[in-house]
């Protein structure tokens, strides 16, 4: 076994040039992909489906639309609604806004299936891993800001295409008033410019922080546990025996991957309810 | 689909330019830079989260919402018909009371019709039994007066039988005018005295 807490996180080759990560994006996404195909089948026509499994896979994505995309993504008051019905459905404002009112298609629906592949796809290679000589491919810089890139993708386009070029660039324009010339002058030549830059580099910087957020809590846990679990071995290595401590790192490192666990969950949520929330903030301007 | 298309395009150009805007790390020998990019990776999660993305959409994505939505119409549907079903039972129940209470108030009414036939009855029954009592005393009245002037006419029958004995009587006597008048007083007398223990 190696000394190197870095070594079971960091990517390398396995198969010939092809390295543990690229093989695990590939195996998360057939992870993702098969059960959902199967499931897709059975409830196409509308009936529900049976068994605790299919009724969780369901679940997880119910889940993402109810309570994370149709909270948090709206149509907005200034803009036609698309809910088919003709009736303004904006929930945020209305209560009980995690429950469809009718069985008509949300607004938020348009962003749901990139939402839930994305937080499958996340999930799955978080849960990679826990698996004993496996890893998480989300542990790595490059695959967090190529998932980030894909929602700064989703979020700018779509908010160019509901906002149009000009809408746009001008939602970054706060708008600032004041009662008299001087502090007008003030706003419009000192702060607004600067809030605007500020705007304008937070949908970069929210995108930034998906990606760090993700890879640094995936990262810093598998080290973590790995430099736990490297105090079952370190003394045996420098020739003496440490059975309380040996005990303690396994009883530690057995905690920590419980705790392990729930982030694979937890992250994969709030990477997903963060990019609903940006969604939500660039396709509805405050300004 | 045209859109969609765009996205991805933009999506694949902006990711494979995000890891190459990084600079490279210069790192001696032996030390590992966790933040270093790798292209590679990169493109292999572009590559294999498009492809999945794809995939899901037309495979998964689809055929789910389009059951979801199925179901939650068939849902919806069944609760408004059990809204419909609901307020129909609400309208035959208020229905129903109107007929109860609608009956009530002719089981009322007949009540009180029969109540007043049974008083109109009562009062006709009774004008009839006054009216038959009335007769009865009336009746009476004529059986008494029969009776006593039966009585009257027996009285003067055994008067007359009287004078007729009294005459004979005297027939056999040398009857003078004072024993004459006597006589006759007598008779008055008795007469008088018959009619009123009659």
């Amino acid at each position: 076994m190696s000394l190197d807490p870095l070594s079971h996180v960091l990517d390398h080759a396995w198969i010939g040039p092809v390295t543990k990560h690229q093989i695990l994006l590939v195996v998360a996404a057939i992870a993702v992909a098969v059960p959902y195909i199967l499931l897709a089948r059975r409830v196409q026509d509308g009936t529900p489906p049976r068994g605790r499994f299919w009724n969780f896979l369901e679940m997880l994505l119910l889940f993402i639309r109810d309570e994370v995309a149709r909270p948090n993504i709206s149509a907005g008051h200034h803009h036609d609604d698309h809910h088919g019905d003709g009736k303004h459905h904006d929930d945020k404002h209305h209560g009980d806004h995690a429950k469809p009112h009718a069985a008509t298609a949300h607004y938020a629906d348009r962003f749901v299936p990139f939402l839930w592949t994305l937080f499958l796809f996340i999930l799955a290679c978080n849960l990679l891993g826990m698996i004993p000589f496996l890893g998480s491919p989300t542990g790595e810089l490059s695959v967090t800001l190529v998932l980030a890139a894909f929602v700064f993708l989703v979020i700018n386009v779509s908010a160019i295409m509901k906002l149009g070029p000009v809408g746009y660039i001008s939602a970054f324009i706060p708008r600032l008033k004041a009662d008299n010339f001087v502090m007008t002058a003030f706003l419009t030549v000192l702060i607004v410019p600067l809030i605007a830059v500020i705007e304008f580099a937070g949908i970069f910087l929210r995108a930034g922080v998906l990606a760090v957020r993700l890879f640094a809590n995936i990262f810093a846990g598998h080290v973590a546990l790995g430099v736990i679990l490297l105090f079952a071995v370190a003394d045996p290595v420098q020739g003496g025996l440490s059975p309380g401590g040996a005990a303690a790192a396994v009883l530690l490192g057995t905690g920590l991957s419980i705790l392990e666990l729930l982030v694979a969950f937890l992250q994969a949520f709030v990477f997903v309810l963060l990019t609903s929330i940006f969604l939500g903030m660039q396709l509805n301007p405050e300004h | 689909m045209t859109t969609a298309i765009v996205r991805a395009a933009c999506a694949v150009a902006a990711v494979l330019l995000v890891p190459a805007l990084a600079p490279a790390a210069d790192k001696p020998a032996g030390a590992v830079n966790v933040l270093a990019p790798d292209l590679v990776n990169s493109i292999v999660t572009v590559v294999v989260f498009g492809a999945l993305l794809a995939i899901l959409y037309f495979a998964a994505w689809g055929p789910i919402m389009k059951g979801l939505q199925a179901r939650e119409e068939a849902q919806f549907q069944a609760l408004a018909d059990a809204k419909k079903a609901k307020d129909e039972v609400a309208a035959v129940r208020a229905e129903l009371e109107a007929e109860k209470k609608k009956a009530a108030e002719e089981a009322r009414a007949i009540l009180e019709e029969a109540r007043r036939d049974a008083e109109a009855l009562k009062v006709a029954e009774r004008e009839v039994g006054q009216r038959e009592a009335q007769a009865e005393r009336e009746r009476a009245k004529r059986d008494t007066a029969t009776e006593r002037d039966a009585a009257l006419k027996d009285v003067q029958t055994q008067a007359v039988e009287l004078a007729v004995l009294i005459a004979t009587k005297a027939l056999r006597q040398k009857v003078s005018i004072g024993a004459q008048e006597a006589l006759v007083n007598e008779a008055i007398a008795e007469m008088k005295a018959g009619a009123s223990r009659a």
